[in-house]
């Protein structure tokens, strides 16, 4: 990562947690950002807070929705690295970035990556997409992977090992799907498509353990040791990543990746350590960015 | 119940009655551990099909914790013990378990095998030139008509919550429409009652709480949770869409203004496919190594259906947790 901060533009920032987040990212010197909203109550909050307000810079707008708006034309106009949520809807937001108004729109999905730190496993786990798509059809589960290879070049993993999640039976696949991945599996085998080693559809066991999946028969290079888990539908990948947030301590980072820009979504529900970690993920997804701009392959 | 561990210790609530009779298919050694330990603390006689060429089959010889029957076929094998079929003689077992040598494709083939009709079934068997079965053994009265209903259950410790979470269908139902999510609630419901839980609180997860009508399984859900309030469904309270942090954190459902009787304290999670409630599971028994039990309910006999996952712990207490629903049902 480069030293450079990135800028944060953040909408409707009236929100304790995520001013405090930005305040630290802002001290550990990876943020600079540039807050569109309440200007009294940011005031208040950070009194409240004991934050200094001096760190940040504030564009007046009470209307959250005005102020997601404002927040994003200010990014599209290339004043700003990373899009921030605050006290606004996702959807306020998702609406403002995909707007023909403004040109942040350039592959044709955006989706949400999660990444997991979980523990009893050995490297980041990342999900998606849990938060975007409904349910992909081929041309955007290509995409959901290219955004996806985004934030692990971020992360600095070179050739991550993805497995797409199935059933622990071969019975129940619908026939279109099976082809699909398969079809899927074989461009990156082939070459034709690349960056990444993909496998499956397995079930969630062979993917995290080679062990296990020999008991299935199953040989794959990447079981046991896979980055990242492909999942075709919205609600399967919340699900199970949600599962390991709530019940095995799991800390978790998510961007959503596709515009020219990441944008950061934290949930009103996700612990300040998970929003720290989500602010943190977008500014090192923006910076490695900038570093390879002329790749012009990331978001 | 707050762990899984209680199970064996519920048997000494039911009424003394004749040992049971349990029928293992195809177990291999981690299996014919876990039966080591069933033994010794279950009121259960096992008897092991199993095919005596295979890896592991050794133990099964000169070993007086069980008999041993020679079989060929596993998913003829396991649908018979499965539909209680009693005819030819068959023993009718209480309960049966997959052993670790019965892959999943069999096991998921039985188990689909099992729930057509005794009258279908015996027609099956007639195409194929088998015995013909006796009659009066064939058709129950108000049986047999209807196609059995059966579902995938687990039971999972939840260290952090300090007591067990049941899910379902992480096997046999794998894209339950509204009907069948219905039937998979009841028989889940079931199994709740059987662990202690009088008026289980019923979630059914979705990704988000909001109904969009371009997220099928929220509107679905939402249905269910109609139907269920207009009567489908007695003897717990159901809602949904439910996302997952909502069904089981109270500050998340105070957070999100989610209000009703099961948001943050949900009991039993239904997923609307089989990734879902099989992620979960493998999710928390792989990564966090929380005990858990997993069963096959609602056809006929009961059955033990650990994952090739699953350690030897967690196969005993899937083989306990299906003893237990044969005599508390």
């Amino acid at each position: 990562m480069t030293g450079k901060r990135q800028r944060v533009a953040v909408a409707a920032a009236q929100d304790p947690d995520v001013l405090e987040a930005l305040s630290e990212a802002f001290d550990e010197g990876i943020a600079e950002p540039h807050l569109f909203g309440d200007r009294e109550k940011i005031l208040a909050i950070c009194s409240e807070l004991s934050l200094d307000s001096s760190r940040f810079r504030i564009t007046h707008v009470i209307d959250p929705g005005e102020a997601a708006r404002e927040a994003v034309a200010f990014a599209d106009a290339g004043k700003a690295d990373v899009i921030m949520k605050g006290f606004v809807s996702s959807s306020v937001i998702m609406k403002a970035v995909l707007s023909k108004e403004f040109t942040l729109r350039r592959s044709d999905t955006l989706s949400h990556v999660a990444v997991l730190e979980v523990p009893g496993y050995h490297k980041l786990l990342s999900f998606t997409d849990g938060g975007v798509v409904v349910k992909p059809d081929f041309r955007q589960r290509i995409d959901i992977v290219n955004n996806y290879l985004c934030v692990a070049r971020a992360l600095g993993i070179e050739l991550p090992k993805i497995s797409i999640l199935g059933a622990p039976i071969s019975a129940t696949l619908a026939p279109g799907v099976l082809s699909e991945t398969s079809r899927l599996v074989t461009m990156f085998r082939t070459g034709e498509l690349k960056g990444a080693v993909i496998d499956g559809p397995m079930s969630l066991d062979c993917a995290l353990s080679k062990k296990i999946a020999a008991r299935y028969g199953l040989k794959s290079i990447v079981s046991g040791d896979v980055d990242a888990i492909l999942v075709n539908a919205i609600e399967e990948c919340n699900i199970v990543a949600k599962s390991l947030i709530v019940l095995a301590g799991a800390i978790f980072a998510g961007v959503v990746v596709g515009a020219r820009l990441p944008v950061s979504l934290v949930s009103r529900t996700d612990t300040r350590l998970n929003k720290k970690a989500s602010i943190a993920l977008a500014i090192l997804v923006a910076a490695s960015r900038n570093e390879d701009n002329s790749t012009a392959q990331c978001s | 119940m707050r762990t899984i561990n209680e199970i064996p210790s519920l048997f000494k609530n039911i009424e003394k009655r004749e040992r049971l009779k349990g029928a293992v298919l195809f177990p291999g050694k981690d299996t014919l551990k876990a039966l080591e330990k069933a033994t010794a603390l279950l009121p259960v006689d096992f008897t092991v099909y199993g095919s005596e060429s295979a890896d592991g089959a050794e133990p099964f010889l000169g070993n007086s914790c069980y008999s041993f029957v020679p079989a060929g076929d596993p998913v003829a094998e396991l649908s018979r013990c499965l539909s209680a079929d009693t005819t030819d003689g068959n023993v009718r077992y209480d309960f049966a378990v997959r052993g670790d040598l019965l892959s999943l494709d069999h096991a998921y083939e039985g188990i689909s095998r099992a729930s057509l009709p005794a009258a279908k079934s015996a027609e099956n068997a007639l195409a194929k030139g088998e015995q013909t079965p006796k009659e009066e053994k064939t058709s129950r009265p108000g049986a047999g008509s209807e196609r059995r209903f059966w579902s995938h259950v687990a039971v999972l410790d939840t260290p952090t919550k300090g007591r067990v979470l049941v899910i379902s269908d992480g096997f046999v139902n794998p894209r339950p429409d509204v009907n069948v999510r219905l039937a998979i609630i009841r028989n889940g419901i079931g199994v709740c009652k059987t662990l202690g839980m009088s008026f289980p609180r019923v979630a059914l997860l979705a990704a988000v709480e909001q109904v969009y009508p371009g997220m099928p399984v929220t509107v679905e859900s939402e249905e269910i949770t109609r139907l269920a309030r207009k009567g489908a469904i007695t003897g717990a309270s159901v809602e949904g869409p439910l996302s997952f942090d909502v069904a089981l954190v109270e500050e998340a459902a105070r957070e999100k203004g989610t209000t009703g009787d099961v948001a943050g304290r949900a009991d039993f999670l239904v997923g609307s496919s089989i990734e879902v409630i099989s992620g979960i599971y493998m999710a928390q028994t792989i990564l966090v190594r929380s005990n858990a039990a997993s069963v096959v309910v609602g056809g006929g006999v009961p059955l033990a259906l650990p994952f090739p996952s699953d350690c030897v712990g967690n196969i005993f207490l899937s083989i306990c947790l299906a003893s237990l629903l044969s005599v508390s049902t």
